[in-house]
This record gives structure tokens, sequence and C-alpha cells, in this order.
């Protein structure tokens, strides 16, 4: 595969929870649109104050924003719509699906992006309405879609799903109890997923990343920063420091893999959990 | 994406199978190629544009003469693919007789070893390595324990690889393909229903992987070694449950 091909030419992919200019959606997008992909870009448009953590991060945000990714990506030279999607409400997922279909004929490619912090903190202090959250959203939100998109993919013949879980779905960090199980729980999706769906060649895969330097995160940085007294340069070092490569990853490092495994190139790629963390936490 | 342009690449096992493939993607990509093989490959490397070189990878003076081929040839080296591998059916844990598993770790792990170290010594401020594991790192099976063992610590080394080596800019990954349409795989009806995809893979689904691996767009993975089994872990399979029902 050269810089000049475009191995994604002729294809329809969604990416939900894309509306962050600094974010794994859009890198994932941008990614794919390079490589030829027509993109459906989705985002929660609306605020959702119930979805935010005290001042730690806003979830949801201004339809403007998913308008500026959308000319984002046309300025690369291919189609693209935003479609306003609350990946907890069904009629969401249901008009975003028709509404891709009834654009670009079909779907080939899903990424299963959107998620939220919420509920971070001790274990001991995780309530009903965080678990609720990030089981709706996260596991519930990407199942749907995928039972919403699936149709679509098997009557042209195959298609590729990208559900992103996280490095703490299978090495957890402390005090994120509901995030760490509902990331777990979209590691088994995909393998049921894979194995259902195979014969009708859809291959469905998760990532696990590692720490990124999303708005996500520089949110995250700031909380650290502020409670606990440091520099946020301090805090973004301890981050990176379980890491091999002694760095945060990148959103287009997160997108790059997301635009492989998307391509035909990662044909027998299917059921896996990729890490994508910087060689983190590999030391004995 | 996924520009390999200027790269100078080495490619062991590159007489057929994942090896060939992988030349052959790396070149199409815009690489410098440099097969290696037991089996003679020179025909087949100056049909992508390449060069071959004779290596035993279980002589580390060997693996040394060819990363320094590489080296002469085009005046760098930043990527080594580490994929040369043999496996022994019928090496049985009873058989006091073989030595079928000196042979498979001399290859299989040695030459591994020797490939990353030879490497990463001309590969300067960065590069990128890919070792050729298996699936077998997770799986095994009767009369395979010779290959199962030494395939499995090829993913244990690719992540102390890659912490000793990432100070150096150079990242190690792995993967680990399940049975693939190759000379080596074992491919029969067994291999093709144990994947919900109902086939065993191609050689260019692999050397796609590596090349994913080895461009710079995988900057951020490390340490990591990628199953590439067309969902075989994830369960039997339908049709490997009415097969089995059906002998019954």
């Amino acid at each position: 595969m050269t810089s000049a091909e475009r191995p994604l030419d002729g294809k329809v992919a969604i990416v939900t929870g894309a509306t962050r200019a600094k974010g794994m959606g859009h890198a994932a997008a941008l990614a794919m649109a390079r490589m030829g992909a027509r993109i459906v870009s989705t985002g929660l448009t609306e605020r959702r104050d119930d979805l935010s953590t005290g001042s730690f991060h806003q979830v949801g945000g201004s339809a403007s924003r998913l308008d500026e990714r959308v000319a984002e990506l046309r300025a690369i030279g291919v189609e693209a719509i935003g479609v306003s999607v609350d990946v907890a409400k069904e009629e969401d997922i249901r008009r975003c699906v028709d509404t891709a279909v009834e654009t670009f004929g079909g779907i080939d490619i899903l990424f299963n992006n959107a998620g939220v912090p919420t509920g971070a903190g001790p274990f001991l202090d995780i309530g009903e309405y965080a678990w609720d959250i990030q089981f709706d959203l996260c596991i519930k939100g990407a199942a749907r879609f995928c039972q919403a998109v699936i149709p679509s993919m098997r009557e042209r013949g195959g298609g590729s799903i990208i559900n992103n879980s996280s490095i703490w779905g299978v090495k957890p960090l402390a005090g994120a109890g509901a995030y760490v199980a509902a990331k777990a729980g979209m590691i088994g999706l995909t393998k049921a997923i894979a194995v259902e769906h195979g014969p009708d060649n859809i291959r469905c895969n998760a990532i696990l990343p590692g720490t990124v330097v999303t708005e996500l995160n520089d949110s995250r940085v700031a909380m650290v920063s502020r409670n606990e007294g440091i520099t946020v340069e301090e805090v973004r070092e301890r981050m990176a420091a379980p890491t091999s490569l002694k760095r945060l990853g990148r959103p287009e490092e997160i997108g790059a893999l997301v635009a492989f495994l998307a391509s035909d190139a990662a044909g027998f790629i299917t059921g896996a959990a990729i890490p994508i963390d910087g060689g983190a936490q590999n030391g004995l | 994406m996924f520009s390999l342009d200027d790269k100078v690449a080495v490619i062991t096992g590159a007489a057929g199978g994942i090896g060939f493939a992988t030349a052959t993607r790396f070149a199409a990509a815009g690489a410098r190629v440099v097969l290696a093989d037991m089996a003679d490959a020179q025909a087949k490397a100056t049909e992508i544009g390449g060069i071959f070189v004779r290596t035993d990878v279980s002589v580390e003076a060997e693996v040394e003469a060819l990363m320094q081929r590489a080296v002469d040839e085009h005046g760098r080296l930043d990527i080594a693919v580490n994929n040369a591998g043999m496996m022994i059916v019928g090496n049985r844990i009873m058989d006091e007789e073989s030595d079928a598993y000196r042979k498979q770790f001399e290859v299989n792990v040695m030459g591994v070893i020797y490939g990353i170290r030879q490497a990463a010594k001309r590969m300067g401020t960065g590069g990128a390595i890919v070792n050729t594991a298996s699936l077998a790192f997770q799986r095994s099976g009767s009369g395979i324990s010779g290959y199962v063992i030494s395939k499995a610590p090829i993913v244990n080394l690719t992540r102390c690889a890659a912490i000793e080596l990432a100070p150096q800019g150079i990242r190690v990954n792995a993967i680990c393909p399940s049975t693939t349409d190759t000379a080596m795989g074992w491919v029969n009806n067994y291999a093709r229903i144990s994947s919900p995809l109902g086939r065993v893979a191609r050689p260019e689904e692999m050397a796609a992987v590596i090349h994913f691996l080895a461009s710079d767009d995988a900057s951020w993975v490390n340490g990591e070694a990628i199953v590439a089994d067309g969902a075989i872990m994830c369960g039997p399979t339908p049709a490997l449950q009415a097969a089995a029902n059906a002998a019954e």
C-alpha cells in the first residue's frame, strides 16, 4: 500500500464520538478519509450535563463543532456528512444508519468510539447512575450500533467493525471501576460479533488505547494537576512513565490503527483486541 | 498512509509464504528489500527489485553478515522482519531420540534473538522490528510441542526487546498468525472451519499486518503481539460444532 493508493475508495464509514478536533474519533475519520472512504461523523451535539463529571469533563457540545469536523473531512476531497447522535438513544442510531444508507447507499465500516469518563472515583462510591451510564453508552450503545449496521454490511458482502475499548479493559487503573468494566465488556461484545458474523464476512475487532493526548485526556490532566498541585507537564510525565516509549499517544496514531483494521489489508484479523499503548506495562 | 518510501528492510524466511508476501508488499510500498532464506530466492528477489542473501538464521555470523549486507548495499537499515521459522510435525514428548526441540529452538528462538541484536546494532536512532510468532503461543496441539514452545517465547522476547530498545527509538512487535496457506502451513478442513470466516489465512494478509507494524503509522504500537487468526481464539464456530456432532 503506497501513500498514493486509496484502499478505502468507495467504502462508507460511520464514526461515533467524532466531534472533538483532538480526539480519536476524528483522527480515525481523517485517516479513513485520506484512504478514500466516505465518512459519516456523529457526535453528541446537545450538551448533557448529567454525564459530565463535575468540573472534570463536559460531555456533549455544539452542532457547529460537528460541522467544523465535517468541513475538515471534505477538505481532504471526500464526501462527508455529520449526524447528531446520542448513542444512548436507539432512535438516534436508527436515524443515523438510515441517513448513511440513503446518502451513500450502504455501510462498510463502523468505528464505535463514543464513550464517557462518567463514574471516575473510588469503587465504593460508584453509584447506580454511573453504572447505568457506562453500560448504556459504552456497551449497549456500541452493541445497538452494530445491530443497526450489520444488515447493510451483510447486503454488501461484508464489513469491518472497530470498537474502541481501552487498555484499562485488560490492565485496569484504580479509580475507574465502571469505566473499566464497560471497556472490558466491549472486548467480549467484539468477540461475540466476530464469531457470529464471520460467516457474513463481517470482521469485528477492539482496539485498546493507552493514554492518548485527546481533549478528554487534557481535562483529566488539568484535574489531576489542580488536585495535586503539580504542573500539567508533571502529570503527563507520570502518565507516560509506564510506557516503553516514554510518551503519550497521539490521536493520529490511533486513527492509523483504525484505518488499517477497516481496510481489506486486515482481512484475517477479527475477534482481536489490539493494544495500542506505547508498550505500556509490559514489564514484569 | 503506510508508506515505506526510502526504508531499507531485511526479511528472513523470504523465499516463500509470509516472508515473500511481505517482501513483495514492502517493495510495492517503496522499500528497498533484502530477502534472506536457506532456500534460493535469487530470482524472486530480482523480480521485486530486491537482493537475496542466503542465510541460516540459527548461525549468528550469518545473520550479522545479512544485516551488514543491507547497510553496505543501501547505507542504512530501518526495518527487520524476523520471519524465518520451522515446524517439525510429529515431534512427540515421549520420543527420547528426537533432536527436534533443539533444532526448532535454534531456528525459531535463537534466530529471532540474532535478528533483533544484529539489526538493532545497525539501526542508529530508530527502526522497526517485527517478529513472526504464531497463534501457537496460546494454542497447543499434539505432535507439535517443539514448535509451540519455540514460538511462544517470541512473544515474551518481543516485549523484552521493546523495553530494552525503546531508548534507541526502535519498536519491536510480533504477529501471531493462525494457519496460513503456505508450504509450512498445515492447511486442512479443520483449520478452515476453526475460523468463522471459513478459511485459512492468505500469506498476503499476514504481510499486510507486518507492513502496518513496520510503518511509521504504527508509531504507538510497541511490544505487542498482534493476533491475526480470523477469530479462531474467540471460540468454536458453528461449523466446527456441527462437524463434531456429526461425528458422534
